[in-house]
């Protein structure tokens, strides 16, 4: 330790050591070695400090040893407590030793205390839960319910209470037993065996449910099976016992002990939080017997996913059916923690194809059944899904493929109201539908047909219906929506080639595809079927012009997206004209027209109109749909854009805020309308400095972005593009360096070579290379920029001077001062043409001063300098980095002339410190 | 939660009822961000520790003021609970092997008490030398490491900006790494 470990003198030097340190962590390499030496100069100690400090310093990555040390430490001081209670008594037993560890606590081996029986039991001592007061009469209650099951398939309660500490505890009968998959692997039973097997299991779980308890964790862990062959359930209704009532207050705990249950077999029901019922154990049945019969979980992601992506998977997609699955692992092999289909297989005694074939048809209809998302959807009672299975092994039609093909068009439709496969969902089912419609006029006409041929064709269809399905899942088609846009392109053309329809139908169906195509984002395809449909509206009836008005809405959504704002403003004002006929200006229709008006009117930089449309599109909003109203939200989202041109960034994160908390509570994880504003909300946040807070929003928007539209989209180039920035402000060069390339290389692959938009990642990725040093690297990037721009911009584009300011600047960092000062001048001089903000122009033209010293050109180089620096120190909105960078230029120009008079004068003169928006900010640029 | 606690404070039984849950979940999900490392497992282990901290508090009838307060108590609850289990072991191991070679067995299965290079033991310590210099950064730090608070919830709870809070954070993880490695070598945090 230091000499001054006490008093004022250390809280002066600690100050001072936060001061460097925080300074000094901001450049890197030899500018840092300059920084330090310079600073500490006299005060060797200092120096020493303040070296070691930087040599341990992590950056602002959160995660190091300090962190791995007590995550460590809280491994080893919760093991060994388990392991310190081996030798108590509790009850009647002795705990000898410890069997393994579960989601909610430790279980031990146990035997009789007064070892009057040898009887071996598990004792299960709960981690959680203290039970006072109401709770514990409750799981006093549960007890005694869970006692009285009394079963050959069920391991027995035996008795419960408290530790001293007051943690719960359960005694149950010690089975000596296998898993369930394992013994049937084991054992190599066939799918006959094995569907025996699981109708013991459903006897013992039916028996459970009449006597109204719920098991709610099933799964082969939970399913032992004893060297006799017979199953036995443990933790029956365990999960409920802890629980232990539906009070308020132990909401929060239910939840918590839902999630640690293991979530490959958790229901939809269970891992969103709704009630569990007998439902939700015939699910988890459902779940073992996919496990049971094709060795695959219905539901993989890789293992690095997170359990928030596999609860979404388990909630939103819908899983192979288990003849495809194995189909799938046979033909491309296992995927990522996924058994060797061979050994699979092997284990059933069946070859792989062969086993896919038994699967076909009943077997996947009856555990498709089981596992449909809702409740109400799968079999009423484990009953049914038994007396299915029985049906099969004895060659009976089984109910499960009755109506399922309909289900999972529906579902399908449902699950893709939004997302990549949009379009194809609503094409889909319109066919469905098709198919449906002509097989029931086939049925009545052909009524002397035999009821095997009718069955027959029936089931024809339902299988092709499942295919479709199938190959338009995202897991089949690895995220490419492709072959989605060629069926709605085709679909597309045979509705609008098809005169024979109803023209009322015919417009249905024109807007539902121009909405389609909207959704993925294809609004160019979009515009001709809004105009048809538009036409065709004009001729039919519609009372209250909302038809109408619906119709040029969408209109102009397409034509502002493609950036038509002329006529999209013109569409909308015929929709104004038709509200305002009808006296529908109280209605959502006319919400929403606000809306768009407000967004081509936000699109042209007519701000001040586009505010007042937005607002009085959310009132409107407020007033009709309560204040949980997702168009309220969209409404508040672009508000929030306005606030950020505005750059009142406060009022912007309100508005954002306020919109993220209503899309949270209407809308489904995942949905473009959350997602889009959670990133917004990192906009707004970066733009208040708060990196650290933003770079998350990010980090899920891309994940959100990319699942939603595809990797090769440009709305995950942009997200991406946001995400360089951020790490590059976070000061992780190398992380953003990476975001940038994946940008660029996104919008190559989607716009191609020669864009503007190509052209200004490129322009982003020469900032990051140049923060980097790789100087080179960096010029043949803005240079390529500007050959880009050159081609697909007017000369006088913000874009062209903010390329050329960059390639300046790294001109100079090579050493080439003269072609550094061609392209400066050009850049500053383009500014001001542009109207660009007067701080750019002096970022410019203080590189240009530099260019100009360095060529020995001292008088100008002076004004520049100056000049450009008062400019930046007096405006609170320039970049800040811009000013830093100046202040160097200037305080290194007079330094090196030995005017220090006339840069103290300057130093005077600009030391108004720029009103700053908030003291975050203000304190960062007082640092410099 | 703060409206609960006070509640609770003021006599209202049925609020600790309704209040229990929820602190607990606040606890466990604090500790969780220890696991940033995403072993399974790791969450489950640190419920009971929590726990644990958790019981402690309830039973040493503190007063809770705020949910600064709160937060502070459970830090230093937390600390003392991991830092007394590492000195306990610790002095098993020096005294001898008092029961037998089965827990030198079990030990190895176990696996060391660190992870990478430093132990709680180390952390502790130097944040006591902390506390010497700089009382209040050592506050933040127990908050942060111990607590489990983050930047944003540590700039609201101690009304500071979460700028300065990264700043004096990133300071003093640096000053514990270097109080800690004296003689070893001068490697950063690996991010």
């Amino acid at each position: 330790m230091t000499a001054d470990s006490t008093g004022k003198g250390s809280n002066d030097r600690w100050e001072r050591l936060q001061q460097l340190f925080s300074r000094a962590v901001e450049v890197s390499g030899p500018e840092r070695k300059a920084f330090v030496e310079a600073e500490t100069a006299g005060d060797p100690e200092l120096r020493t400090e303040l070296l070691e400090l930087l040599a341990c310093d992590n950056g602002s990555a959160r995660t190091g040893p300090l962190t791995l040390a007590l995550g460590a430490a809280l491994d080893t001081t919760t093991r060994d407590r388990r392991k310190a209670l081996v030798g108590r008594v509790l009850g009647n037993y002795k705990l000898v030793s410890v069997l393994g560890h579960g989601g909610t606590g430790t279980v031990y081996l146990g035997e009789r205390a007064d070892r009057q029986y040898s009887a071996q039991v598990a004792v299960k001592i709960v981690d959680n839960g203290t039970m006072q007061g109401e709770l514990g009469l409750r799981f006093r209650a549960e007890r005694q319910i869970l006692a009285s099951l009394n079963h050959a398939n069920i391991a027995r309660l035996i008795d419960a209470g408290e530790t001293e500490e007051g943690n719960p505890y359960l005694v149950m009968e010690y089975v000596h037993g296998e898993p369930l998959d394992r013994y049937c692997d084991r054992q190599q039973l066939g799918l006959r065996e094995r569907l025996q097997l699981f109708l013991d299991i459903c006897g013992a779980v039916q028996y459970a449910h009449q006597n109204l308890v719920v098991h709610r964790d099933l799964k082969p862990a939970n399913i032992l099976v004893t060297a006799e062959g017979a199953p036995k359930l443990l933790d029956f209704g365990i999960a409920k016992l802890l629980d232990a009532g539906e009070a308020a207050a132990a909401m929060a705990l239910t939840r918590m002990n839902d999630r640690l249950l293991t979530p490959e077999y958790a229901s939809p029901e269970q891992i969103l939080g709704r009630p569990v019922t007998t439902a939700s154990d015939v699910y988890a049945l459902g779940v073992v017997l996919y496990e049971l019969l094709t060795g695959l979980r219905p539901y993989v992601v890789p293992a690095s996913a997170s359990q928030l992506e596999l609860e979404r998977s388990i909630c939103i997609t819908d899983p192979l059916r288990p003849s495809a699955a194995v189909k799938r692992a046979s033909e491309s092999g296992p995927l990522e923690g996924q058994s060797e289909i061979l050994a699979v297989a092997a284990a059933r005694r069946l070859a792989p194809e062969k086993l896919q074939k038994r699967l076909v048809g009943d077997i996947d209809a009856i555990v498709m059944r089981a596992l449909r998302k809702e409740p109400q959807h799968r079999y009423n009672s484990i009953e049914q899904l038994a007396s299915d299975v029985r049906r099969f092994l004895t060659r009976e039609p089984v109910q499960a493929r009755q109506g399922n093909w309909l289900y999972y068009s529906q579902r399908f439709v449902r699950r893709h109201a939004f997302g990549v496969t949009a379009g194809a969902a609503f094409v889909v089912f319109v066919i469905a539908f098709a198919i449906a419609m002509s097989v029931q006029t086939q049925r009545v006409a052909a009524e002397r047909d035999n009821a095997e041929q009718q069955g027959k064709r029936a089931e024809a269809v339902s299988e092709f219906m499942l295919d479709i399905f199938d190959s338009a899942q995202p897991q089949t088609s690895l995220g490419k929506n492709i072959p989605v846009r060629d069926v709605l392109d085709s679909a597309g053309r045979r509705i609008r080639a098809d005169l024979t329809q109803q023209p009322e139908v015919r417009a249905r169906l024109l807007e539902a595809i121009g909405r389609s195509y909207r959704r993925l984002d294809m609004h160019e395809s979009a515009v001709p079927y809004f105009e048809d449909a538009l036409r065709l509206r004009r001729d039919l009836p519609d009372p209250d012009g909302s038809k109408t008005a619906s119709v040029l809405i969408d209109l102009a959504i397409s034509l502002r997206s493609i950036g038509d704002l002329a006529r999209a403003d013109q569409v909308l004002g015929q929709a104004l004209a038709i509200s305002q006929e009808h006296r529908t200006e109280k209605s959502q229709t006319y919400a929403r027209l606000l809306l768009n008006l407000g967004r081509v009117q936000l699109n042209a930089g007519n701000l001040t109109e586009a505010r007042a449309n937005f607002e009085k599109s959310i009132e409107l909003g407020r007033e009709l749909g309560g204040s949980l109203n997702p168009e309220v939200a969209s409404g508040l989202r672009e508000l929030s854009s306005v606030f950020m041109w505005n750059d009142e960034l406060p009022a912007a994160e309100r508005s954002i805020r306020e919109a993220l908390q209503i899309f949270n509570a209407t809308r489904p994880r995942g949905h473009p309308d959350l997602a889009l504003a959670e990133l917004k909300l990192g906009e707004v946040l970066m733009l208040e400095g708060r990196f650290n807070d933003a770079a998350p929003l990010f980090e899920s928007g891309l994940t959100a972005q990319t699942q939603l539209y595809g990797s090769n989209s440009l709305k995950v180039a942009d997200v991406l593009e946001s995400l360089s920035n951020v790490r590059r402000a976070q000061g992780s060069l190398a992380e953003a360096e990476e975001y940038a390339r994946r940008a660029l290389r996104t919008r190559e692959t989607v716009l191609g070579r020669e864009d503007t938009y190509t052209g200004y990642s490129r322009t982003i990725l020469a900032v990051v290379l140049a923060k980097r040093g790789k100087y080179a690297e960096a010029e043949q990037e803005a240079r390529q920029s500007l050959i880009i721009f050159d081609k697909t911009l007017p000369p006088d584009h913000q874009y062209v001077a903010a390329s050329e300011h960059v390639l300046g600047e790294v001109l100079l960092a090579r050493g080439e001062p003269a072609a550094a000062e061609a392209v400066l001048t050009a850049a500053m001089n383009r500014w001001s043409r542009t109207k660009a903000p007067a701080w750019r122009i002096a970022r410019s033209e203080s590189a240009l001063g530099e260019a100009v010293y360095r060529q020995g050109r001292a008088a100008d180089a002076e004004r520049y300098l100056t000049e450009s620096y008062k400019v930046l120190a007096a405006d609170a909105k320039a970049d800040r980095e811009a000013r830093v960078k100046a202040q160097e230029r200037i305080t290194r120009f007079y330094t090196d002339r030995g005017e220090r008079r006339k840069l103290e004068e300057l130093m005077l003169a600009t030391s108004e410190t720029p009103k700053a928006p908030d003291d975050h900010k203000t304190s960062s640029a007082n640092a410099n | 939660m703060t409206r609960l606690l006070s509640a609770w404070q003021s006599g209202d039984a049925h609020a600790l009822e309704r209040l229990t849950p929820l602190i607990y979940e606040e606890l466990r999900n604090r500790a969780r961000r220890y696991m940033k490392r995403e072993r399974p497992g790791h969450t489950l282990q640190a419920t009971a520790v929590v726990h644990e901290a958790f019981v402690k508090l309830v039973e040493m009838n503190v007063s809770w003021q705020d949910r600064a307060h709160f937060f502070a108590v459970a830090a230093r609850q937390m600390r003392r609970i991991l830092v007394d289990h590492a000195k306990n072991r610790f002095r098993e191991k020096r005294g001898g092997n008092t029961t037998g070679s089965l827990d030198e067995l079990d030990a190895l299965d176990l696996g060391p008490a660190t992870a990478g290079e430093i132990d709680v033991l180390e952390v502790d310590e130097a944040l006591d030398r902390l506390a010497d210099k700089n009382p209040r950064l050592a506050e933040m730090v127990e908050l942060h490491y111990f607590g489990g608070l983050t930047y944003q919830e540590l700039s609201e709870t101690l009304k500071v900006s979460e700028a300065t809070v990264d700043r004096e954070i990133r300071l003093a993880k640096a000053w514990m790494l270097k109080e800690i490695r004296p003689l070893r070598s001068r490697e950063p945090e690996a991010s």
